[in-house]
Protein backbone atom coordinates (compact mmCIF):
# COMPACT_ATOMS: atom_id res chain seq x y z
CA UNK A 1 0.00 0.00 0.00
CA UNK A 2 1.30 3.43 -0.83
CA UNK A 3 2.19 5.43 2.24
CA UNK A 4 0.31 8.72 2.56
CA UNK A 5 2.64 11.65 2.87
CA UNK A 6 2.36 13.99 5.82
CA UNK A 7 2.66 17.68 5.07
CA UNK A 8 6.00 17.79 6.83
CA UNK A 9 7.43 15.64 4.06
CA UNK A 10 5.22 16.58 1.16
CA UNK A 11 7.89 18.59 -0.60
CA UNK A 12 9.26 15.27 -1.77
CA UNK A 13 6.10 13.59 -2.93
CA UNK A 14 2.79 14.40 -4.48
CA UNK A 15 0.49 11.48 -4.65
CA UNK A 16 -2.70 10.49 -6.31
CA UNK A 17 -5.72 9.39 -4.34
CA UNK A 18 -4.75 6.89 -1.72
CA UNK A 19 -6.38 4.23 0.31
CA UNK A 20 -6.47 5.16 4.00
CA UNK A 21 -7.32 8.77 3.31
CA UNK A 22 -10.50 10.75 2.99
CA UNK A 23 -10.89 14.08 1.27
CA UNK A 24 -10.90 16.87 3.86
CA UNK A 25 -10.55 20.21 2.08
CA UNK A 26 -9.48 21.48 -1.31
CA UNK A 27 -7.56 24.73 -1.36
CA UNK A 28 -8.14 26.37 -4.74
CA UNK A 29 -5.36 28.73 -5.73
CA UNK A 30 -6.15 31.62 -8.04
CA UNK A 31 -4.49 34.69 -9.48
CA UNK A 32 -0.86 35.43 -10.31
CA UNK A 33 1.20 32.27 -10.63
CA UNK A 34 -1.83 30.00 -10.59
CA UNK A 35 -3.75 31.38 -13.56
CA UNK A 36 -1.52 29.89 -16.24
CA UNK A 37 -1.40 26.25 -15.25
CA UNK A 38 -1.97 24.08 -12.18
CA UNK A 39 1.09 24.13 -10.02
CA UNK A 40 1.93 24.17 -6.37
CA UNK A 41 5.13 26.14 -5.66
CA UNK A 42 7.15 24.35 -3.01
CA UNK A 43 6.98 27.31 -0.68
CA UNK A 44 3.19 26.91 -0.53
CA UNK A 45 3.57 23.49 1.04
CA UNK A 46 4.67 25.16 4.27
CA UNK A 47 1.38 27.08 4.19
CA UNK A 48 -0.53 23.78 4.10
CA UNK A 49 1.56 22.51 6.99
CA UNK A 50 0.71 25.67 8.93
CA UNK A 51 -2.97 25.11 8.08
CA UNK A 52 -2.75 21.65 9.59
CA UNK A 53 -1.28 23.10 12.83
CA UNK A 54 -3.92 25.82 12.83
CA UNK A 55 -6.67 23.20 12.65
CA UNK A 56 -5.16 21.24 15.54
CA UNK A 57 -5.02 24.40 17.68
CA UNK A 58 -8.64 25.27 16.91
CA UNK A 59 -9.75 21.68 17.54
CA UNK A 60 -8.01 21.80 20.93
CA UNK A 61 -9.87 24.99 21.81
CA UNK A 62 -13.18 23.42 20.77
CA UNK A 63 -12.46 20.33 22.86
CA UNK A 64 -11.59 22.40 25.97
CA UNK A 65 -14.65 24.60 25.48
CA UNK A 66 -16.85 21.52 25.29
CA UNK A 67 -15.15 19.95 28.32
CA UNK A 68 -14.86 22.76 30.87
CA UNK A 69 -13.55 20.41 33.55
CA UNK A 70 -10.53 19.51 31.41
CA UNK A 71 -7.32 21.50 31.44
CA UNK A 72 -5.65 19.54 28.65
CA UNK A 73 -6.65 17.56 25.59
CA UNK A 74 -6.19 13.77 25.74
CA UNK A 75 -2.74 12.36 25.01
CA UNK A 76 -2.31 11.74 21.31
CA UNK A 77 -4.92 14.33 20.38
CA UNK A 78 -2.72 16.22 17.92
CA UNK A 79 -1.29 13.00 16.56
CA UNK A 80 -4.75 11.74 15.69
CA UNK A 81 -5.00 14.28 12.90
CA UNK A 82 -2.84 14.41 9.81
CA UNK A 83 -3.32 15.90 6.38
CA UNK A 84 -1.69 14.83 3.16
CA UNK A 85 -1.64 16.39 -0.28
CA UNK A 86 -3.20 13.65 -2.36
CA UNK A 87 -3.95 15.32 -5.68
CA UNK A 88 -3.41 18.42 -7.75
CA UNK A 89 -6.28 19.02 -10.10
CA UNK A 90 -6.70 21.42 -12.96
CA UNK A 91 -9.18 24.28 -13.07
CA UNK A 92 -7.02 26.93 -11.46
CA UNK A 93 -4.87 24.98 -9.06
CA UNK A 94 -6.83 22.64 -6.85
CA UNK A 95 -4.68 21.01 -4.20
CA UNK A 96 -6.67 18.24 -2.59
CA UNK A 97 -5.80 17.82 1.08
CA UNK A 98 -6.98 14.55 2.51
CA UNK A 99 -7.18 13.42 6.05
CA UNK A 100 -4.99 10.44 6.75
CA UNK A 101 -6.94 7.84 8.66
CA UNK A 102 -4.94 7.24 11.78
CA UNK A 103 -4.80 3.47 11.31
CA UNK A 104 -3.02 4.06 8.01
CA UNK A 105 -0.38 6.13 9.76
CA UNK A 106 0.01 3.67 12.58
CA UNK A 107 0.34 0.72 10.26
CA UNK A 108 3.43 2.24 8.78
CA UNK A 109 5.14 2.92 12.08
CA UNK A 110 5.99 1.13 15.25
CA UNK A 111 3.84 3.47 17.30
CA UNK A 112 1.20 2.00 19.54
CA UNK A 113 -2.32 3.32 18.97
CA UNK A 114 -2.94 6.47 20.98
CA UNK A 115 -6.20 8.35 21.03
CA UNK A 116 -9.11 7.62 18.81
CA UNK A 117 -9.66 9.79 15.78
CA UNK A 118 -12.03 12.66 16.50
CA UNK A 119 -13.28 13.59 13.08
CA UNK A 120 -16.08 15.81 14.32
CA UNK A 121 -13.74 18.13 16.19
CA UNK A 122 -11.36 18.55 13.29
CA UNK A 123 -14.22 19.00 10.84
CA UNK A 124 -15.60 21.63 13.22
CA UNK A 125 -12.15 23.23 13.36
CA UNK A 126 -12.03 23.39 9.55
CA UNK A 127 -15.45 25.05 9.49
CA UNK A 128 -14.49 27.49 12.26
CA UNK A 129 -11.31 28.55 10.46
CA UNK A 130 -13.26 29.05 7.23
CA UNK A 131 -15.95 31.04 9.08
CA UNK A 132 -13.24 33.22 10.62
CA UNK A 133 -11.63 33.94 7.24
CA UNK A 134 -15.03 34.76 5.72
CA UNK A 135 -15.93 37.07 8.61
CA UNK A 136 -12.66 38.94 8.26
CA UNK A 137 -13.10 39.19 4.50
CA UNK A 138 -16.68 40.49 4.81
CA UNK A 139 -16.61 42.54 8.00
CA UNK A 140 -12.95 43.05 8.78
CA UNK A 141 -13.39 41.53 12.25
CA UNK A 142 -12.22 38.31 13.83
CA UNK A 143 -15.28 36.50 15.30
CA UNK A 144 -15.34 36.72 19.09
CA UNK A 145 -15.61 32.92 19.40
CA UNK A 146 -12.46 32.26 17.40
CA UNK A 147 -9.74 30.93 19.74
CA UNK A 148 -7.08 33.64 20.13
CA UNK A 149 -4.40 31.02 20.70
CA UNK A 150 -4.82 29.96 17.07
CA UNK A 151 -4.31 33.41 15.54
CA UNK A 152 -0.48 33.24 15.47
CA UNK A 153 -0.73 30.36 12.96
CA UNK A 154 -1.88 32.87 10.34
CA UNK A 155 1.67 34.20 10.37
CA UNK A 156 2.60 31.14 8.31
CA UNK A 157 -0.67 30.04 6.74
CA UNK A 158 -1.04 32.12 3.59
CA UNK A 159 2.41 33.68 3.95
CA UNK A 160 3.40 32.46 0.47
CA UNK A 161 0.52 34.21 -1.27
CA UNK A 162 1.58 37.15 -3.36
CA UNK A 163 -0.51 40.25 -4.10
CA UNK A 164 -3.39 39.32 -6.38
CA UNK A 165 -3.35 35.67 -5.37
CA UNK A 166 -5.91 33.88 -3.23
CA UNK A 167 -6.45 30.54 -1.55
CA UNK A 168 -10.05 29.36 -1.29
CA UNK A 169 -10.80 26.55 1.17
CA UNK A 170 -13.53 24.36 -0.31
CA UNK A 171 -14.95 21.63 1.89
CA UNK A 172 -16.11 18.33 0.33
CA UNK A 173 -19.46 18.68 -1.39
CA UNK A 174 -19.17 22.47 -1.56
CA UNK A 175 -18.60 24.62 -4.63
CA UNK A 176 -17.10 27.62 -2.90
CA UNK A 177 -15.51 28.47 0.42
CA UNK A 178 -13.54 30.93 2.50
CA UNK A 179 -11.07 32.96 0.48
CA UNK A 180 -7.76 33.83 2.09
CA UNK A 181 -5.92 36.73 0.49
CA UNK A 182 -2.86 38.71 1.60
CA UNK A 183 -5.26 41.50 2.67
CA UNK A 184 -7.41 39.19 4.82
CA UNK A 185 -4.32 37.63 6.32
CA UNK A 186 -2.91 41.02 7.31
CA UNK A 187 -6.09 41.71 9.32
CA UNK A 188 -5.84 38.32 10.99
CA UNK A 189 -2.22 38.92 11.92
CA UNK A 190 -3.04 42.33 13.36
CA UNK A 191 -5.57 40.80 15.75
CA UNK A 192 -4.01 40.65 19.18
CA UNK A 193 -3.30 37.21 20.49
CA UNK A 194 -4.32 35.98 23.89
CA UNK A 195 -2.07 37.14 26.67
CA UNK A 196 -1.00 35.24 29.73
CA UNK A 197 -1.50 37.21 32.91
CA UNK A 198 -1.24 36.78 36.61
CA UNK A 199 -4.23 38.05 38.58
CA UNK A 200 -4.91 38.43 42.27
CA UNK A 201 -8.50 37.67 43.22
CA UNK A 202 -10.03 38.13 46.62
CA UNK A 203 -12.99 36.29 47.98
CA UNK A 204 -14.06 33.47 50.25
CA UNK A 205 -13.20 29.86 49.53
CA UNK A 206 -16.49 28.12 50.21
CA UNK A 207 -15.93 24.64 48.74
CA UNK A 208 -13.19 22.31 47.54
CA UNK A 209 -13.67 19.46 45.08
CA UNK A 210 -10.62 17.30 45.77
CA UNK A 211 -11.60 14.89 43.01
CA UNK A 212 -11.78 17.50 40.28
CA UNK A 213 -8.99 19.55 41.90
CA UNK A 214 -11.00 22.74 41.91
CA UNK A 215 -12.13 25.09 44.66
CA UNK A 216 -14.97 27.58 44.66
CA UNK A 217 -14.05 31.21 45.27
CA UNK A 218 -17.00 33.43 46.07
CA UNK A 219 -16.44 37.13 45.53
CA UNK A 220 -19.06 39.81 45.27
CA UNK A 221 -21.52 38.53 42.70
CA UNK A 222 -19.16 36.02 41.12
CA UNK A 223 -18.63 32.39 41.92
CA UNK A 224 -15.60 30.86 40.27
CA UNK A 225 -14.38 27.25 40.17
CA UNK A 226 -10.60 27.49 40.11
CA UNK A 227 -8.28 24.56 39.32
CA UNK A 228 -5.44 23.99 41.80
CA UNK A 229 -2.42 21.78 42.47
CA UNK A 230 -2.59 19.14 45.22
CA UNK A 231 0.16 20.89 47.19
CA UNK A 232 -2.40 23.59 48.00
CA UNK A 233 -4.51 21.16 50.04
CA UNK A 234 -3.15 22.46 53.36
CA UNK A 235 -3.87 26.10 52.51
CA UNK A 236 -7.32 25.16 51.24
CA UNK A 237 -8.10 23.15 54.36
CA UNK A 238 -7.12 26.17 56.45
CA UNK A 239 -9.39 28.46 54.42
CA UNK A 240 -12.32 26.04 54.63
CA UNK A 241 -11.84 25.65 58.37
CA UNK A 242 -12.04 29.42 58.83
CA UNK A 243 -15.09 29.60 56.60
CA UNK A 244 -16.86 27.03 58.79
CA UNK A 245 -15.84 28.56 62.12
CA UNK A 246 -15.36 32.32 61.62
CA UNK A 247 -16.83 33.19 58.21
CA UNK A 248 -16.35 36.92 58.80
CA UNK A 249 -12.58 36.32 58.78
CA UNK A 250 -12.46 33.75 56.00
CA UNK A 251 -11.49 35.89 53.04
CA UNK A 252 -8.49 34.88 50.98
CA UNK A 253 -6.30 36.35 48.30
CA UNK A 254 -5.80 33.93 45.43
CA UNK A 255 -3.13 34.49 42.81
CA UNK A 256 -4.05 32.79 39.55
CA UNK A 257 -2.52 32.40 36.12
CA UNK A 258 -4.99 33.43 33.46
CA UNK A 259 -5.35 34.05 29.77
CA UNK A 260 -6.96 37.30 28.69
CA UNK A 261 -8.28 37.00 25.15
CA UNK A 262 -8.23 39.93 22.72
CA UNK A 263 -11.82 40.68 23.64
CA UNK A 264 -10.96 41.16 27.31
CA UNK A 265 -12.44 37.90 28.53
CA UNK A 266 -10.38 36.30 31.28
CA UNK A 267 -10.00 32.53 31.42
CA UNK A 268 -8.44 31.32 34.64
CA UNK A 269 -5.90 28.55 34.11
CA UNK A 270 -5.06 27.62 37.69
CA UNK A 271 -4.31 28.93 41.16
CA UNK A 272 -0.68 29.71 41.91
CA UNK A 273 -0.89 30.89 45.49
CA UNK A 274 -3.52 31.10 48.22
CA UNK A 275 -3.17 33.49 51.10
CA UNK A 276 -5.81 33.76 53.83
CA UNK A 277 -6.58 37.36 54.71
CA UNK A 278 -7.74 37.32 58.29
CA UNK A 279 -6.93 40.97 58.47
CA UNK A 280 -3.61 42.74 58.12
CA UNK A 281 -0.57 40.80 59.26
CA UNK A 282 1.17 43.99 60.41
CA UNK A 283 0.11 45.10 63.91
CA UNK A 284 -1.83 48.35 64.14
CA UNK A 285 0.92 50.10 66.10
CA UNK A 286 3.45 49.34 63.37
CA UNK A 287 1.11 50.49 60.61
CA UNK A 288 0.48 53.79 62.41
CA UNK A 289 4.21 54.25 63.00
CA UNK A 290 4.79 53.81 59.27
CA UNK A 291 2.22 56.56 58.59
CA UNK A 292 4.01 58.87 61.00
CA UNK A 293 7.18 58.52 58.92
CA UNK A 294 5.58 59.52 55.62
CA UNK A 295 6.95 62.81 54.36
CA UNK A 296 5.14 65.55 52.46
CA UNK A 297 5.22 65.02 48.70
CA UNK A 298 4.77 61.25 48.97
CA UNK A 299 2.09 61.20 46.24
CA UNK A 300 4.22 61.96 43.17
CA UNK A 301 5.13 65.36 44.58
CA UNK A 302 1.72 65.99 46.17
CA UNK A 303 0.34 64.42 49.32
CA UNK A 304 0.72 65.97 52.75
CA UNK A 305 2.45 64.34 55.69
CA UNK A 306 -0.08 62.66 57.96
CA UNK A 307 -1.57 65.23 60.32
CA UNK A 308 -0.34 64.76 63.89
CA UNK A 309 -3.74 65.36 65.47
CA UNK A 310 -5.44 62.95 63.10
CA UNK A 311 -2.81 60.31 63.75
CA UNK A 312 -3.13 60.70 67.53
CA UNK A 313 -6.93 60.56 67.36
CA UNK A 314 -6.95 57.50 65.11
CA UNK A 315 -4.40 55.78 67.33
CA UNK A 316 -6.51 56.52 70.38
CA UNK A 317 -9.61 55.22 68.64
CA UNK A 318 -8.09 51.94 67.48
CA UNK A 319 -6.07 51.12 70.57
CA UNK A 320 -9.05 51.67 72.85
CA UNK A 321 -11.29 49.38 70.84
CA UNK A 322 -11.67 46.01 72.59
CA UNK A 323 -9.36 43.65 70.69
CA UNK A 324 -12.25 41.23 70.03
CA UNK A 325 -14.12 44.07 68.32
CA UNK A 326 -11.09 45.39 66.46
CA UNK A 327 -10.33 41.99 64.90
CA UNK A 328 -9.77 41.17 62.12
CA UNK A 329 -6.78 43.48 62.19
CA UNK A 330 -7.54 46.52 60.00
CA UNK A 331 -5.48 47.90 57.12
CA UNK A 332 -4.34 51.51 57.50
CA UNK A 333 -3.60 53.93 54.66
CA UNK A 334 -2.54 57.60 54.39
CA UNK A 335 -4.79 60.08 52.60
CA UNK A 336 -3.47 62.87 50.35
CA UNK A 337 -4.79 65.63 52.60
CA UNK A 338 -2.97 64.29 55.67
CA UNK A 339 -5.87 62.12 56.79
CA UNK A 340 -5.87 58.47 57.77
CA UNK A 341 -8.06 55.70 56.45
CA UNK A 342 -8.60 52.42 58.26
CA UNK A 343 -10.31 49.44 56.60
CA UNK A 344 -11.70 46.13 57.79
CA UNK A 345 -12.81 43.09 55.80
CA UNK A 346 -15.62 41.54 57.82
CA UNK A 347 -17.25 38.70 55.95
CA UNK A 348 -18.74 40.18 52.80
CA UNK A 349 -18.60 43.68 54.32
CA UNK A 350 -15.92 46.20 53.68
CA UNK A 351 -15.87 48.74 56.50
CA UNK A 352 -13.84 51.95 56.55
CA UNK A 353 -13.16 54.64 59.16
CA UNK A 354 -11.74 57.92 57.84
CA UNK A 355 -10.36 60.88 59.70
CA UNK A 356 -9.25 64.07 57.96
CA UNK A 357 -7.37 67.17 59.16
CA UNK A 358 -10.22 69.63 58.52
CA UNK A 359 -12.40 67.72 61.01
CA UNK A 360 -10.02 65.64 63.16
CA UNK A 361 -12.74 64.87 65.70
CA UNK A 362 -15.10 63.40 63.13
CA UNK A 363 -14.87 59.77 62.05
CA UNK A 364 -16.53 59.08 58.73
CA UNK A 365 -17.72 55.49 58.61
CA UNK A 366 -18.70 53.55 55.52
CA UNK A 367 -19.82 49.96 55.12
CA UNK A 368 -20.23 48.30 51.75
CA UNK A 369 -21.51 44.79 51.24
CA UNK A 370 -19.64 43.14 48.40
CA UNK A 371 -22.50 40.80 47.56
CA UNK A 372 -25.61 42.92 47.93
CA UNK A 373 -24.00 46.34 47.23
CA UNK A 374 -25.74 47.54 50.38
CA UNK A 375 -23.97 50.78 51.37
CA UNK A 376 -24.07 52.79 54.59
CA UNK A 377 -22.32 56.00 55.52
CA UNK A 378 -22.27 57.69 58.96
CA UNK A 379 -20.26 60.35 60.72
CA UNK A 380 -19.49 59.84 64.39
CA UNK A 381 -18.25 62.49 66.76
CA UNK A 382 -17.57 62.97 70.46
CA UNK A 383 -18.64 61.97 72.96
CA UNK A 384 -17.49 58.36 73.03
CA UNK A 385 -16.34 57.81 69.44
CA UNK A 386 -14.73 54.55 70.56
CA UNK A 387 -18.05 53.21 71.80
CA UNK A 388 -19.82 54.34 68.64
CA UNK A 389 -17.22 52.73 66.38
CA UNK A 390 -17.36 49.54 68.44
CA UNK A 391 -21.14 49.54 68.11
CA UNK A 392 -20.87 49.98 64.34
CA UNK A 393 -18.37 47.13 63.97
CA UNK A 394 -20.42 44.85 66.22
CA UNK A 395 -23.53 45.58 64.19
CA UNK A 396 -21.72 44.55 61.01
CA UNK A 397 -20.34 41.43 62.68
CA UNK A 398 -23.82 40.60 63.88
CA UNK A 399 -25.08 40.74 60.30
CA UNK A 400 -22.30 38.42 59.18
CA UNK A 401 -22.81 35.97 62.04
CA UNK B 1 -3.95 65.75 34.53
CA UNK B 2 -1.51 68.59 34.92
CA UNK B 3 -2.34 71.98 36.46
CA UNK B 4 -2.76 73.45 32.98
CA UNK B 5 -5.07 70.71 31.77
CA UNK B 6 -8.36 71.93 30.35
CA UNK B 7 -11.40 71.33 32.51
CA UNK B 8 -13.04 69.25 29.79
CA UNK B 9 -12.16 65.97 28.10
CA UNK B 10 -10.26 66.29 24.83
CA UNK B 11 -12.10 63.44 23.16
CA UNK B 12 -15.53 61.86 22.75
CA UNK B 13 -17.46 59.71 25.16
CA UNK B 14 -16.14 56.15 25.01
CA UNK B 15 -18.93 54.23 23.33
CA UNK B 16 -17.67 50.67 23.85
CA UNK B 17 -19.23 49.83 27.20
CA UNK B 18 -17.08 46.76 27.79
CA UNK B 19 -13.80 48.61 27.32
CA UNK B 20 -11.58 48.60 30.37
CA UNK B 21 -9.94 51.64 31.92
CA UNK B 22 -6.64 51.18 33.75
CA UNK B 23 -5.77 53.07 36.91
CA UNK B 24 -2.37 53.02 38.60
CA UNK B 25 -2.05 52.00 42.24
CA UNK B 26 0.34 54.17 44.24
CA UNK B 27 2.53 52.12 46.63
CA UNK B 28 1.01 53.87 49.66
CA UNK B 29 -2.45 52.77 48.52
CA UNK B 30 -1.48 49.11 48.60
CA UNK B 31 -1.21 47.46 52.00
CA UNK B 32 -0.26 43.78 52.04
CA UNK B 33 -1.64 43.35 48.53
CA UNK B 34 -4.93 45.04 49.36
CA UNK B 35 -5.67 48.36 47.67
CA UNK B 36 -7.75 51.21 49.07
CA UNK B 37 -10.56 53.14 47.33
CA UNK B 38 -8.32 56.21 47.38
CA UNK B 39 -6.83 54.71 44.21
CA UNK B 40 -9.84 56.42 42.61
CA UNK B 41 -9.53 59.63 44.63
CA UNK B 42 -9.54 62.88 42.68
CA UNK B 43 -6.90 65.50 43.35
CA UNK B 44 -7.66 69.22 43.11
CA UNK B 45 -5.63 69.43 39.89
CA UNK B 46 -7.84 66.83 38.21
CA UNK B 47 -10.72 69.29 37.64
CA UNK B 48 -13.02 66.34 38.32
CA UNK B 49 -11.45 64.30 35.53
CA UNK B 50 -9.77 61.20 36.89
CA UNK B 51 -6.92 59.99 34.67
CA UNK B 52 -7.02 56.44 33.35
CA UNK B 53 -5.60 54.55 30.38
CA UNK B 54 -7.99 53.23 27.74
CA UNK B 55 -7.41 49.48 27.33
CA UNK B 56 -8.50 49.64 23.69
CA UNK B 57 -5.32 51.60 23.03
CA UNK B 58 -2.81 50.18 25.47
CA UNK B 59 -2.20 47.22 27.73
CA UNK B 60 -2.07 47.29 31.51
CA UNK B 61 1.62 46.49 31.35
CA UNK B 62 2.35 49.30 28.88
CA UNK B 63 0.34 51.75 30.98
CA UNK B 64 2.33 50.71 34.05
CA UNK B 65 5.69 51.24 32.36
CA UNK B 66 4.60 54.56 30.88
CA UNK B 67 3.67 55.75 34.36
CA UNK B 68 7.04 54.62 35.72
CA UNK B 69 8.88 56.30 32.85
CA UNK B 70 7.19 59.56 33.77
CA UNK B 71 8.80 59.26 37.19
CA UNK B 72 5.58 58.44 39.00
CA UNK B 73 5.13 55.70 41.56
CA UNK B 74 2.95 52.67 41.00
CA UNK B 75 2.96 49.06 42.15
CA UNK B 76 0.05 47.66 40.19
CA UNK B 77 -2.69 48.41 37.68
CA UNK B 78 -6.38 47.91 38.35
CA UNK B 79 -9.26 48.23 35.94
CA UNK B 80 -12.90 49.22 35.75
CA UNK B 81 -15.11 49.09 32.69
CA UNK B 82 -16.82 51.97 30.93
CA UNK B 83 -20.24 50.54 31.81
CA UNK B 84 -19.29 50.28 35.48
CA UNK B 85 -18.36 53.96 35.50
CA UNK B 86 -21.64 54.85 33.84
CA UNK B 87 -23.51 52.78 36.42
CA UNK B 88 -22.30 55.30 39.01
CA UNK B 89 -22.90 58.33 36.79
CA UNK B 90 -19.25 59.02 36.05
CA UNK B 91 -18.92 58.56 32.26
CA UNK B 92 -15.60 57.87 30.58
CA UNK B 93 -14.14 60.01 27.80
CA UNK B 94 -11.17 59.66 25.53
CA UNK B 95 -8.63 62.32 26.43
CA UNK B 96 -5.51 61.79 24.30
CA UNK B 97 -2.47 63.90 25.08
CA UNK B 98 0.67 64.56 23.07
CA UNK B 99 2.60 61.92 24.94
CA UNK B 100 -0.19 59.46 25.67
CA UNK B 101 -2.71 58.57 22.99
CA UNK B 102 -4.40 56.09 25.36
CA UNK B 103 -5.11 58.71 28.03
CA UNK B 104 -8.75 58.82 29.07
CA UNK B 105 -10.71 60.28 31.97
CA UNK B 106 -13.56 59.28 34.25
CA UNK B 107 -15.73 62.35 34.53
CA UNK B 108 -16.63 63.27 38.13
CA UNK B 109 -17.49 66.90 37.34
CA UNK B 110 -21.09 66.41 38.40
CA UNK B 111 -19.87 65.57 41.89
CA UNK B 112 -17.38 68.33 42.58
CA UNK B 113 -19.50 70.46 44.91
CA UNK B 114 -18.64 70.40 48.62
CA UNK B 115 -21.98 68.82 49.48
CA UNK B 116 -21.22 65.89 47.16
CA UNK B 117 -18.32 64.63 49.24
CA UNK B 118 -20.17 61.56 50.45
CA UNK B 119 -21.31 60.73 46.93
CA UNK B 120 -17.73 60.96 45.68
CA UNK B 121 -16.72 58.62 48.48
CA UNK B 122 -19.44 56.15 47.53
CA UNK B 123 -18.38 56.20 43.88
CA UNK B 124 -14.79 55.45 44.91
CA UNK B 125 -15.93 52.55 47.05
CA UNK B 126 -18.06 51.11 44.26
CA UNK B 127 -15.40 51.43 41.57
CA UNK B 128 -12.88 49.84 43.92
CA UNK B 129 -15.23 46.95 44.50
CA UNK B 130 -15.51 46.39 40.76
CA UNK B 131 -11.75 46.62 40.29
CA UNK B 132 -11.13 44.31 43.23
CA UNK B 133 -13.57 41.78 41.85
CA UNK B 134 -11.82 41.87 38.49
CA UNK B 135 -8.40 41.33 40.07
CA UNK B 136 -5.13 43.14 39.59
CA UNK B 137 -4.75 43.80 35.88
CA UNK B 138 -0.96 44.01 36.02
CA UNK B 139 1.65 43.74 38.68
CA UNK B 140 5.36 43.42 37.92
CA UNK B 141 6.98 40.13 38.92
Amino acid sequence: MAKPIGLDYICHYVMDSLPGTTEFVTPVLRGGRFDAEPLVPLELLSDFSAYEKLLVEVAKAIFLAENPGRKKVPDGFAGSFELALTAIESGSTRAVLSRVLISAVLSTTDLAPTASVMPDLFDAARDKVSACITAVANQGLVPSDFPPSALPHFRKFGASLKPGESLELIAPGQTDGAKLTPEVRSILMAAPAAKAERLVLTGTIVAVDAKKKTFDLESTSKHRAIPYHPEMHVALAHCLSRYLTVPEEARARVTVSAIRDPFGKINIVEAIHISPTAGAATPIADQLLALQRIEAGWLDGGGRAVDETVLANMQNLLINLPSSVRKPNPYVYPMPDGGVRCEWDIGSWKVAALMEPDEPDVVALTALNRETRDYHSYDITSPDPVGKLAGFLLTIKGRVG
Amino acid sequence: MSDSAPPAPRGPLIAAKDDLLFRQVHPKYMNEGRFTPDVFLLSSSDYGLLSVAHAAKTSAEEAYHRHINWGRATVAVVAVSVSECEEYAVPAYEDPTDDDAAHAVIDHRAFLADDKKKERRRIREMLTLKADERGIAYRPE
